[in-house]
C-alpha cells in the first residue's frame, strides 16, 4: 500500500523540482512478489471449471433465503450480550480511540514508529475483517461512537426520566449514502493523500469522524446512525454477515455461514458502497502496476501544467484513477444487472441490482483479504512494539518494543497458494448466494439458471481482475 | 440431476483441477547452468590445473543522485544468494534497505559496498534515507 503513490510522487520529482518527504514510503516495508504466469493461468482455468460444476450441480431448491437459526444454550448467549460485558468492551474502544488520537498528535510524526497509522490501517481496518467473518459483528460490541452513544443517551434518559426520541428521523432516502461517503473518504486519506499515514493526519482525521458521528448520532437517533450511516459499522457487519453467528435479542444462535447476506436489509447506496469497496482495493492493487506506475506521473505532470505543484497533481491523478476504478466496478455489476434484467422482463433494473447486491460482498472479502494478506502479517506485527512504545519516544512499557518485524513468517509461495484459495472461495461464494437468490426471483427454474449466466459471467470478471491484479508486475 | 451425478461432477471438478495443478506446477528451478558446468569441469581434469580461484564476487552498482531522483534500480536475486550492491554517490548520506534493515553509510566519491544473504523473499524497498527517494528495488524470489 502507498508504495505506488511514494514512487509517482518521486519520478515527477525527478522532472520537477519536488523534494520527495522522509516519509513519503508509507507504513508497509515489504510488498509482495507477483504471483507466476501459471499459477494465474490455473487459477483462471480453475475459476471456469468451478463456475460451470456449480451451475449444474448447484441445489434446486433456496437453502440460505429460509430461517434455519438455532439457539445456542441460554447461559451462554446471556454471558456474550450481558450489559457489564457491553461497558467493558465499549471503554475498551474509547480507550483505544483516544490512544490513537493521542499518539497520533503527541508521537513522533514517522509512519512506522507511532503506533496511530499502524492501529487504524493495520489492526483495524484489515484486521477486523477476518474478525467479523469469523466471530460475527465484533466491531458493534467496541465501536467507541456506539459506545459514547449509548451512554450519553443512558444518562440524559435517566435525567429526563424517560427515553428521549431523536430530533429528526433518519430519512429513508439516505440509506447507506454516508456510509459510501466514509468508505470513500478513508481510502482516499489512506491511499491517495500523501500524508495520509503522517500520524498527527491519522488523529486529526479520527478527531473529525468522530465529531461527524456524534452530530450525526444526536440528530438522528443512535441507532440509526450507527445502523446505516456509520461507515466502519455498516462496513464491518457487512462481512459479519458471513459469519455463522446470529444475536437475536438477548439469544445467540447458529446459522448457515452467508445467510445473514441473504437478509441483507436493502437501503439506497447499497450498490454505491460494493463499488466502493471493491473498487478502492482494485486501485491499490493496480497502483503498483506497471500500468499505473507509467501512466500517472504523465497525467499528472499534465495537469501541473495548470499551476498545481507536483505533490498536489500526483493526487489529482490518484483521486481520477480511484474514482475510475469505482465506476469500473460498479459498471460490470450494472451491466450484469442489465443481462438477467433481459431474462424476467417486468423486474426494473434498480431493484434487480438490489436483489442481488449481497452477493458481492464475498467479492469484496478476498479482494481485502487477498490484498492485504501480507499486510496484516507483516505489519500488524508492529504493533507488538507499538504497544510498548506508541510514540516512538523510546518507552517499553511491555518489555516488547525491542522486537521487530519477522519477515520469514510467510514465504512467497506460501501467500501465492493462500491469495489463489482465497481468491477461487469468494468467487465460489458469490456464485451460492446468486444461485440461491435467482431461486427465489425467478419461479421457473429455466429463468434462473438463464439470469444466471449474466451474473456469473460479472462474477468471472471480478474473479480474473482480483487474479490479475494479484499477478502484476511491480514497477 | 440426482445426487450421484451432483457429487460425480464436483469430484471429476476437482480432480481436474488438481491434475492441471501438477501438470503446470513448475518443477523446481533448476540450478543456474554455470554452477554445475563449473563442477564438471574441475572433476573433468582435476589435476592438470590448479583449483580455479573463485569468481570474483560482482557487485551490482546503484547510483544515488543528490536531490532530484532519477530511475530506480531493479537488483533481483533468488532466495538464498548474497546480495551485492555497491552505492556510488556525490555527497555522504545513508542508505536504508527496507525487510532487512540495514544501514549503508555513503562516503561521498567512493563507493560503499554491503553485502548480505537474500534470506527473506518478497519486494523490499532500497532508500535513500536523506532524501526518502527510492534508489532501487530488491526483488528476492523464492
Amino acid at each position: 500500500m502507498r508504495r505506488g503513490l511514494s514512487a509517482a510522487v518521486a519520478t515527477l520529482g525527478a522532472a520537477g523540482a519536488l523534494a520527495p518527504e522522509a516519509d513519503a514510503h508509507g507504513i508497509s516495508q515489504r510488498s509482495d512478489l507477483p504471483i507466476p504466469e501459471w499459477l494465474f493461468a490455473w487459477a483462471a482455468a480453475v475459476v471456469l471449471v468451478i463456475s460451470f460444476v456449480a451451475l449444474a450441480s448447484l441445489w434446486p431448491t433456496p437453502r440460505l433465503e429460509g430461517d434455519d437459526w438455532r439457539r445456542l444454550p441460554r447461559a451462554l448467549g446471556r454471558a456474550i450480550t450481558s450489559p457489564a460485558l457491553a461497558v467493558v468492551c465499549g471503554a475498551v474502544g474509547v480507550a483505544l480511540l483516544v490512544l490513537v488520537i493521542y499518539s497520533g498528535l503527541l508521537g513522533q510524526q514517522t509512519a512506522s514508529g507511532n503506533l496511530a497509522p499502524n492501529f487504524v490501517y493495520v489492526a483495524f481496518w484489515v484486521g477486523l475483517v477476518p474478525i467479523s467473518v469469523l466471530f460475527g459483528d465484533v466491531f458493534r460490541a467496541f465501536n467507541p461512537w456506539y459506545a459514547v452513544g449509548r451512554a450519553v443517551a443512558w444518562v440524559s434518559g435517566k435525567v429526563a426520566g424517560q427515553s428521549l426520541p431523536a430530533p429528526l428521523t433518519y430519512p429513508e432516502r439516505l440509506g447507506r449514502w454516508p456510509a459510501v461517503i466514509g468508505i470513500a473518504l478513508f481510502a482516499w486519506l489512506e491511499l491517495v493523500y500523501t500524508d495520509g499515514d503522517v500520524p498527527r493526519t491519522v488523529a486529526l482525521a479520527s478527531f473529525a469522524y468522530s465529531a461527524v458521528t456524534f452530530v450525526g448520532m444526536s440528530l438522528y437517533g443512535v441507532e440509526a446512525w450507527i445502523n446505516r450511516a456509520e461507515a466502519f459499522s455498516v462496513y464491518f457487519n457487512l462481512f459479519a454477515r458471513i459469519s455463522p453467528w446470529e444475536r437475536r435479542g438477548r439469544e445467540v444462535g447458529l446459522r448457515r455461514p452467508l445467510a445473514g447476506l441473504a437478509k441483507l436489509d436493502f437501503q439506497p447506496g447499497t450498490v454505491a458502497l460494493l463499488a466502493v469497496m471493491i473498487g478502492t482495493v482494485t486501485f491499490d492493487g493496480a497502483s503498483e502496476g506497471s500500468l499505473v506506475q507509467s501512466a500517472a506521473p504523465a497525467l499528472a505532470r499534465g495537469i501541473q501544467g495548470v499551476g498545481l505543484d507536483p505533490g498536489t497533481a500526483v493526487e489529482v491523478a490518484y483521486t481520477a484513477g480511484i474514482l475510475l476504478a469505482i465506476l469500473l466496478v460498479y459498471g460490470l455489476y450494472r451491466l450484469g444487472v442489465a443481462g438477467a434484467r433481459t431474462v424476467g422482463g417486468e423486474r426494473s433494473a434498480a431493484r434487480l441490482a438490489a436483489a442481488l447486491v449481497h452477493t458481492l460482498v464475498p467479492i469484496a472479502l478476498v479482494y481485502v483479504a487477498a490484498h492485504y494478506l501480507t499486510l496484516l502479517v507483516f505489519q500488524g506485527q508492529s504493533l507488538v512494539f507499538l504497544a510498548s512504545d506508541p510514540l516512538g519516544t523510546g518507552a517499553d512499557l511491555f518489555g516488547t518494543a525491542g522486537r521487530a518485524i519477522d519477515y520469514t513468517v510467510l514465504g512467497a509461495n506460501t501467500v501465492w497458494y493462500l491469495q489463489v484459495a482465497l481468491v477461487l472461495g469468494g468467487h465460489l461464494a458469490a456464485l451460492i448466494l446468486a444461485h440461491d437468490r435467482a431461486l427465489v426471483l425467478y419461479p421457473d427454474g429455466q429463468a434462473a439458471v438463464r439470469s444466471q449466466y449474466w451474473m456469473l459471467g460479472v462474477m468471472i470478471g471480478f474473479t480474473s481482475l482480483a487474479l490479475w491484479l494479484l499477478s502484476q508486475v511491480n514497477a | 440431476m440426482s445426487n450421484t451425478r451432483r457429487l460425480g461432477l464436483i469430484v471429476g471438478g476437482i480432480a481436474v483441477a488438481v491434475l492441471a495443478f501438477l501438470v503446470l506446477r513448475p518443477t523446481p528451478a533448476p540450478e543456474p547452468a554455470s554452477a554445475p558446468q563449473q563442477a564438471s569441469d574441475t572433476k573433468d581434469q582435476p589435476s592438470t590445473t590448479p583449483p580455479r580461484p573463485a569468481p570474483k564476487p560482482r557487485y551490482q552498482s546503484i547510483p544515488v543522485p543528490s536531490g532530484e531522483a532519477a530511475d530506480v534500480a531493479e537488483v533481483e536475486v533468488k532466495k538464498g544468494e548474497t546480495v551485492r550492491l555497491s552505492f556510488r554517490a556525490e555527497g555522504p548520506g545513508e542508505i536504508h534497505i527496507h525487510g532487512y534493515d540495514r544501514y549503508v553509510q555513503l562516503k561521498g566519491g567512493r563507493a560503499a559496498r554491503v553485502a548480505f544473504e537474500a534470506d527473506i523473499d518478497g519486494v523490499f524497498e532500497v532508500e535513500n534515507h536523506d532524501t526518502g527517494a527510492p534508489v532501487a528495488e530488491l526483488k528476492v524470489e523464492p
